[in-house]
């Protein structure tokens, strides 16, 4: 089978794969060679569905030995298969790089004779890329679920990040759609954890160190393929930020490819839902926010209508109005309308005058939800603003861009 | 009488204007490139000799005394290359002059945002060309790229290319005004639009059946996308589509 052949079966495999980050690891570009990582990423074209392309995402092989029910390479479905070769790969990933199409690649695969065999291919791959082609562009790997120690150590040599997929929030989702256990996914996970912590105290003593996944570990979850609801989702990354030190959990809307009686019968992918849950962990990452403030036994799912900062704000009205002026960074980044940016400004526009309407307006606070919960001596920014309720939640509420999403009814019982 | 300064439309040319008329109180009537250059029926023209050096020691100073996130600024919002961007430079500058460099903080000052936003434009279509730019194999394995930016980038991306691609030779022509920039491993050119660039553009691909891998990238941006998450509004917000003419992709 011919290289373009076999791009046409590989190439568009991974699209479900949501991560195309190629940020975070800054690498100089190898004597004599080429490339190298820019630690804000850079993204290179966009698709028809508007995501960000980045990376060459491809799967070294679609054969697998696994038939994960919601998974287009699964054992049972019949498809096209084929595999690349270590250099066909390397040799793609060069002549991509070099067209300045991509910053690099993510190389996740099928699970082919098992998964030591399949992590071994992957790791070569990084290793030619290296060490032959003198490449210093971005490498994403995925660990294969139940591979060994050593060779996800010997991966995470090469690449800049490595990742692990968990797709399903629950043991017991895990279990009745896959034939892997919990542990095939979390030991990998662990591993890698470890070796990343280690790896940081080692180049401590000593620079020369070699760096293990500069970039960090990410993972994937499904949403809406199985039961849990958004409150399981957001504590369970919330536990894999705190725990296991992770970089990026992806959420991807749950896009029907096969017909298994096991899994939902969705019209259309929960992009809305979806939308939501990346919000709520930009909350937890970039905000200060604790998974329990956004969700919690009462609310188990996100608001549809409004963001997850306005809903919490719109519960939590006894916190507001707190002051333009005096208000710490803090407090302004929880306010409905102001986000990193406004807040920076706000607090070095602040030192120098006393802000007005017009002031935040111009720094880029959306004042149709901020008015509501800012006073500028002690007096609303906005007179009128601030309650009853009813207005306030007509403000917050965006338009529901994308189709309603929970559709749990269609859930086979 | 506030006067008209008239420059050779060069960044050490506008500098020297700028030095000369900061050093007066009175704002100019305006600072114009010889390219745009009308003679004022109410102010009298001076024309503004360009000298490098005195460029160079204005921009010091301008690092040492403002910051050099100042200087950074003038630079960005001098390469927006829109008409007119003269005189919001001397504002800006008067202003700091006046108020000192805390006065940059002043984001929603009359003085300060208007070029603080032009940087930013700058600086935006800049840093989204990094990824944008195309190149394709022309021979001897050369690389060309080509584009049409709103604002003059090129000097701003190219350093990126160099670290980039240390080891390939690779040219960039900025055709909307008709200037380019070539990398010879070495050292990079300064390269002008002319029959040499002309035949440059129109050389046919080494390989007649068209490069194998532009065509499977084509392919491979085509089946990216899933189908059921079709979104091109999303798609012409971060990838306008004024940048499309020059996208493999694309074309
Ligand atoms: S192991 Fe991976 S590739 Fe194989 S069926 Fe499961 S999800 Fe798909």
């Amino acid at each position: 089978m011919d290289i373009e052949k076999k791009m046409q079966i590989l190439g568009a495999a991974a699209k479900y794969d949501v991560s195309c980050s190629s940020s975070g690891s800054r690498r100089p570009t190898p004597q004599g060679g080429s490339g190298n990582g820019v630690s804000a990423g850079i993204c290179h074209s966009w698709a028809d569905d508007g995501r960000c392309i980045s990376l060459l995402k491809t799967l070294f092989t679609n054969v697998c030995i696994h038939d994960c029910a919601y998974c287009v390479n699964r054992r049972s479905n019949d498809i096209p298969r084929a595999a690349f070769t270590v250099d066909e790969i390397c040799e793609l990933t060069m002549e991509f790089y070099r067209r300045n199409y991509i910053e690099g690649l993510f190389l996740s695969s099928g699970v082919m004779r098992n998964a030591d065999y399949t992590m071994e291919r992957l790791t070569l791959v990084a290793k030619k890329l290296r060490d032959e082609h003198r490449f210093g562009g971005y490498i994403h790997l995925k660990a294969i679920p139940g591979a060994s120690r050593e060779l996800i150590r010997q991966a995470g040599l090469h690449a800049d990040r490595i990742s692990v997929n968990i797709e399903l929030p629950t043991e017991k989702s895990l279990l009745l759609l896959t034939d892997k256990k919990k542990d095939d996914i979390m030991l990998p996970m662990g591993e890698i954890s470890t070796a990343i912590v280690e790896n940081r105290d080692e180049r401590k003593h000593l620079r020369s160190a070699p760096r293990f996944a500069p970039a960090g570990q990410s993972t994937q979850l499904i949403v809406g393929a199985t039961p849990e609801n958004d409150h399981q989702i957001v504590r369970l990354s919330e536990g894999l930020y705190n725990h296991y030190g992770l970089k990026r959990v992806y959420y991807s809307a749950f896009v029907p490819v096969s017909s298994d009686n096991r899994l939902p019968a969705l019209a259309t992918p929960p992009l809305l839902r979806e939308h939501r849950l990346y919000q709520a962990d930009w909350l937890m990452r970039y905000y200060g926010f604790a998974a329990g403030e956004i969700l919690d036994d009462r609310t188990p799912f996100l608001d549809e209508e409004m963001d997850p900062k306005s809903a919490w704000a719109l519960r939590n009205m006894h916190l507001f109005p707190i002051d333009i002026q005096t208000a710490p960074y803090e407090s302004l980044l929880r306010v409905p309308g102001i986000g990193v940016r406004s807040a920076q400004r706000i607090v070095i526009a602040r030192r120098h005058s006393r802000l007005g309407y017009g002031d935040l307006k111009k720094i880029g606070v959306v004042m149709k939800r901020a008015k509501h919960f800012l006073t500028v001596g002690g007096r609303m920014l906005l007179p009128g603003s601030g309650r009853p309720l009813r207005l306030i939640r007509r403000d917050l509420v965006t338009r529901a861009m994308l189709e309603p999403s929970r559709q749990l009814s269609l859930f086979p019982a | 009488m506030s006067v008209q300064y008239a420059y050779d439309g060069s960044f050490p040319g506008v500098l020297c204007a700028l030095c000369a008329s900061l050093g007066g109180r009175e704002r100019p009537f305006d600072i114009v490139s010889e390219r745009e250059f009308q003679p004022a029926l109410l102010a009298p023209t001076v024309p503004v000799t360009t000298d490098d050096e005195r460029a160079g020691r204005f921009m010091e100073r301008i690092a040492t005394v403002m910051g050099r996130r100042v200087r950074r600024t003038l630079v960005r919002a001098f390469l927006s290359d829109l008409p007119g961007r003269e005189m919001l430079l001397y504002d800006y500058l008067a202003f700091l002059r006046d108020r000192g460099p805390r006065g940059d903080a002043c984001l929603t000052h009359p003085a300060v945002a208007p070029v603080r936003d032009l940087a930013r434009q700058v600086t935006v279509e800049a840093h989204r060309l990094t990824g944008l730019v195309r190149f394709t194999r022309v021979g001897d394995g050369l690389l060309l790229a080509v584009m049409e930016p709103r604002h003059l980038v090129l000097p701003l991306i190219a350093p990126h290319f160099t670290r980039r691609f240390p080891a390939e030779r690779w040219v960039m022509l900025d055709v909307g005004r008709g200037v380019g920039l070539y990398w010879d491993t070495k050292d990079l050119h300064e390269v002008e639009s002319g029959p040499e660039v002309t035949r440059l553009l129109n050389r046919p691909p080494d390989d007649p059946q068209g490069d194998l891998y532009e065509k499977m990238w084509r392919r491979y941006f085509r089946d990216i996308a899933i189908p059921e998450r079709r979104n091109p509004h999303c798609q012409r917000r971060f990838m306008p589509v004024r940048y499309w003419k020059y996208l493999t992709e694309k074309r």
